[in-house]
């Protein structure tokens, strides 16, 4: 009668306060960021920290950030989304068409949020109602986004001056936000080349001046999920149910309602992504301009350990990586080789020290092969420029995914036990 | 259920060949009578179907259908229904293809036989679960031509015009030939997929696997110059073992790492485009091809594998060589599926990875391996175009192959022939759309049908199996009841 006993396995190690925790993050990227500045000094490459850059990281970032947002609102509800590129697609469709028929950029992002909220609600009902295996649905959708949108522009757009079968007329631009005199205040310090000051100056700079409104929008919106995920009911509600729907349901929450509601949410946000690319990152809707980002904001967001914190640092790699290559291309990228270097040398030596010698002698030789192609070539190709986000993502998911902790139920097809 | 028992297994196949063979020189008798006064196509739906009321009659198939009394309702149905359809169909094909080079009377009467003759043996043979899952890709398909017919109109196109001209180009000799091409560069890329997805592994990374392998193997054959059969065999060889050794990386990662094979896949997909790239560059692999084109050396005649010339049915185009390829790779992974130890234990991991543990299968080692075997056939996907049309991997080498073959698999539900019909009719729907550009419609409407044919597809097969799983709890339900009364 007992088959159903289970030992409980007690935690390995008891969770650490959360102060100290959040001060090892911080000091971490500190130490990146000085890093960062140190081998900018010693490389010459000043692409690396300018603000130009920064602004381009940005550019490059939002819209991974926002499909990667829009994962963590699915994931957190216990629903893989990995038709969150076919989302982006309806987004940068649909918001394409409205901003254009309209002369609106703001009926854009409307019509993009709506379109990617299309998206969603596809998976919603496909995985929730009809309890479909949520990669199948996912990718079904990203087959269909990309025919259906295909298909769209050859009605709508070929005709219209200046569009094509995969191309839109031009569309209007969403106003310019930034701080007066910040520039004027900062600039010639960001000149004067000084270890970390200058390097500050210029990431200010770039943060403040001349962003567009729908970048602001994007970044407030990674607090106000962190917000509403982790600080109020609806969100706690929301993300039982991707760790224990079962348990959620005996609570009488409202698991379905839930799912779909994090899947509206997470197709609008991709959706939102998808405006961006075709609004701000460009000026015209082409078709395959999404280019994969929805997976790379799935990947981002494991990258992050399914946070919000996490995800904008893994945006951000992939945006920086992206904006080096267009603004310094490969010499800085080349900078960034011995960057990998000394950081893999830094885990070697922790690795040593906690007695790990095999992983510490594999970072050893890894760092001591990019230290002598560092040494030994002035440039990186560009074609390796390319593939290096995506590298180095599958490296740290190999190095850290057993560190990685996700909703517990997530993929799990649940149906809902009472009637 | 107090019908008559089945009869003992050993009794049967010459009853039902015998009931086959009656009904279908029935139906072709049918056919030729009426085809004096009806269209030759419909004369043909009404030899096969009068061929399936003699399979009905109990001197000759009554036996074949004794079976069948011993199933649920629900069942019965769906076969009695299925069988004609499919038989008609199965007659519509075969008389379409030999009218190519016979009289029409002539092809209908053959059609109508082979009909006529399909139906009983269908309608007998059709398994249980096979007949659900017929009926769900049938309803799919429905719904998505009607999706697709209701797009039309709405964008102001009429459906039947569209759907008539699709047809009409859609079986013209060149468009068989190239469907058929086209189709068998797809099922490989479906199977591909298919072999992960049996054992619940997604290799979402067929797409890079093969596009690695073609640039790698092209240039390794444009490279050397060997005897012909030794040739081929070194292009594929090295076609097999890169897309092996691509995905078995993710199959690494995610068994000793604990990396989502998803991810992994993915990332290892814009990895492969840049390593291409990274090759096809004049200072690298590739050499000019023309204006605007750079790709590998093109293989020598001897690394080619000639087609087959289908001019006996009116065609211009060669059929691929590598037709046998595909098939036989098909073959091969319905033979691992049902007929291995390694396939049984892929479908119980599968299906049930605990009990697949607890029963003795090393589930680590069964990913890596499936995950090797997997890209392997990836590797594969470039060859039927690679040898047997351009022989050199260039800018313009198709791409994309791997997302489709994920759609194909899920449409062909992982069985090596659904995948084999499914590959056939997405590649029948690209080539007969080829027309519709012609007619100042969008040929882009192809894709939507078949975009919506997968989505409808694993919703309504969901359904359908639910169904299913609850009518058969039901049926144990009552059956231990009754049992529980009796005793």
């Amino acid at each position: 009668m007992s088959q159903e006993m289970t030992v409980a396995v007690p935690d390995t190690a008891p969770p650490r306060p959360r102060a100290h925790r959040r001060w090892r993050v911080l000091s971490l990227v500190l130490a990146a960021f000085a890093a960062l500045s140190a081998v900018r000094l010693f490389s010459g490459q000043d692409a690396l920290t300018a603000a130009g850059t920064v602004q381009t990281m940005l550019a490059y970032a939002v819209p991974i950030g926002l499909a990667a947002l829009g994962g963590l609102w699915a994931e957190r509800a216990g629903i893989i989304n990995i038709g969150l590129e076919g989302m982006m697609v309806f987004g940068t469709w649909f918001g394409a068409f409205a901003a254009w028929s309209t002369g609106n950029p703001w009926a854009g992002l409307a019509a993009g949020i709506l379109g990617g909220m299309a998206g969603g609600l596809i998976h919603a009902v496909a995985t929730v109602t009809f309890g479909v295996d949520h990669i199948v649905s996912g990718v079904a959708i990203n087959i269909l986004s990309v025919g259906a949108m295909r298909y769209l522009s050859v009605l709508y757009f070929m005709d219209a001056p200046g569009g094509g079968a995969g191309q839109s007329p031009p569309l209007p631009n969403f106003p310019r936000v930034g701080l007066p005199l910040v520039e004027t205040v900062l600039g010639p310090v960001h000149q004067t080349g000084w270890f970390l000051v200058s390097d500050l100056a210029g990431v200010v700079i770039g943060l403040t001046t001349g962003m567009s409104a729908i970048t602001l929008i994007a970044l407030l919106l990674l607090p106000a999920s962190y917000w509403i995920l982790w600080h109020t009911r609806f969100g706690l509600r929301l993300r039982s149910c991707g760790e224990n729907p079962d348990a959620a349901e005996s609570l009488g929450v409202g698991v379905y309602r839930h799912k779909y509601a994090a899947l509206l949410v997470s197709g609008g946000l991709a959706g939102m992504g998808g405006v961006f690319l075709a609004m701000v990152a460009s000026s015209v809707y082409q078709e395959g301009q999404t280019g994969g980002r929805g997976y790379i904001g799935l990947a981002a967001m494991i990258f992050g350990n399914w946070r919000p914190g996490g995800l904008a640092m893994g945006a951000g790699l992939f945006g920086f990586t992206d904006a080096l290559q267009v603004r310094g291309q490969g010499p800085a990228v080349h900078a960034l080789l011995l960057l990998m270097a000394v950081a893999l040398l830094a885990v070697a030596v922790w690795q040593w020290r906690r007695r790990r010698i095999g992983p510490a002698i594999a970072s050893l030789a890894v760092a001591v092969l990019l230290g002598a192609w560092y040494a030994l070539t002035d440039t990186v190709p560009g074609q390796v420029v390319i593939a290096s986000p995506y590298i180095a993502t599958l490296l740290v998911l190999a190095l850290a995914s057993q560190r990685l902790r996700p909703p517990a139920a997530i993929g799990r097809q649940w149906r809902r036990k009472s009637g | 259920m107090t019908g008559t028992p089945p009869a003992p297994g050993g009794t049967r196949p010459p009853v039902i060949a015998l009931a086959a063979a009656a009904s279908g020189a029935a139906a072709a008798i049918a056919a030729v009578l009426l085809d004096l006064f009806l269209l030759a196509p419909a004369a043909l739906a009404l030899g096969a179907l009068a061929g399936h009321a003699l399979g009905h009659l109990p001197l000759a198939g009554g036996r074949a259908l004794a079976a069948r009394t011993a199933e649920p309702p629900l069942i019965r149905g769906a076969a009695a229904v299925l069988a004609p359809v499919l038989g008609v169909a199965a007659g519509l094909l075969t008389a379409v293809v030999a009218d190519l080079w016979l009289i029409e009377p002539a092809a209908y009467g053959i059609g109508a036989a082979a009909g006529g003759a399909a139906t009983p043996l269908i309608h007998r043979t059709l398994g249980r679960m096979l007949a659900l899952a017929i009926s769900a890709v049938a309803v799919a398909v429905l719904l998505s031509l009607l999706v697709t017919a209701l797009v039309l109109v709405v964008t102001g196109v009429d459906p039947l015009f569209a759907f008539t001209a699709m047809l009409d180009h859609g079986t013209k000799p060149d468009s068989i030939v190239t469907i058929a091409n086209n189709g068998s560069t797809l099922y490989l890329s479906a199977v591909a997929v298919a072999i992960g997805f049996k054992m619940k592994l997604f290799n979402i990374g067929v797409d890079g696997q093969y596009r690695l392998a073609a640039l790698l193997a092209a240039a390794v054959g444009g490279a050397v110059t060997l005897p012909p059969v030794l040739h081929q065999a070194v292009i594929i060889t090295v076609a097999v073992a890169v897309g092996g050794m691509w995905a078995g990386l993710a199959g690494y990662l995610k068994v000793a790492r604990g990396v989502s094979e998803v991810i992994s896949t993915i990332m290892l997909n814009s990895i492969a485009t840049g390593i291409t790239a990274y090759l096809l560059t004049t200072d690298r692999l590739a050499v000019e091809i023309g204006t605007n084109n750079i790709g590998t050396p093109e293989i020598a005649e001897s690394g080619w594998v000639p087609g087959f010339p289908m001019g006996f049915m009116g065609a211009r185009v060669d059929l691929f060589g590598l037709v046998l390829l595909a098939a036989a790779v098909g073959a091969g992974y319905w033979w691992m599926l049902n007929r291995s130890r390694f396939g049984f234990d892929l479908r119980a991991t599968g299906q049930a990875p605990e009990a697949a543990r607890a029963s003795g299968v090393d589930v680590k080692r069964m990913v890596l391996i499936t995950m090797i075997i997997s890209g392997m056939v990836a590797g594969l996907v470039g060859m039927p175009q690679l040898l047997g049309d351009s022989h050199y991997y260039a800018l313009d080498f198709p791409v994309g192959l791997g997302f489709t073959g994920i759609a194909i698999a899920l449409l062909g539900r992982n069985h090596p022939v659904g995948i084999a019909l499914a590959a056939l009719f997405w590649s029948f729907l690209d080539q007969s759309a080829q027309i519709l550009d012609f007619e100042g419609i969008p040929k882009e409407m192809a894709v939507v049908t078949q975009a919506t044919v997968v989505l409808t597809v694993v919703v309504v097969y969901e359904v359908v199996h639910r169904w299913g799983r609850r009518y058969e709890q039901q049926q144990v339900g009552r059956e231990l009841g009754r049992a529980e009364v009796a005793s």
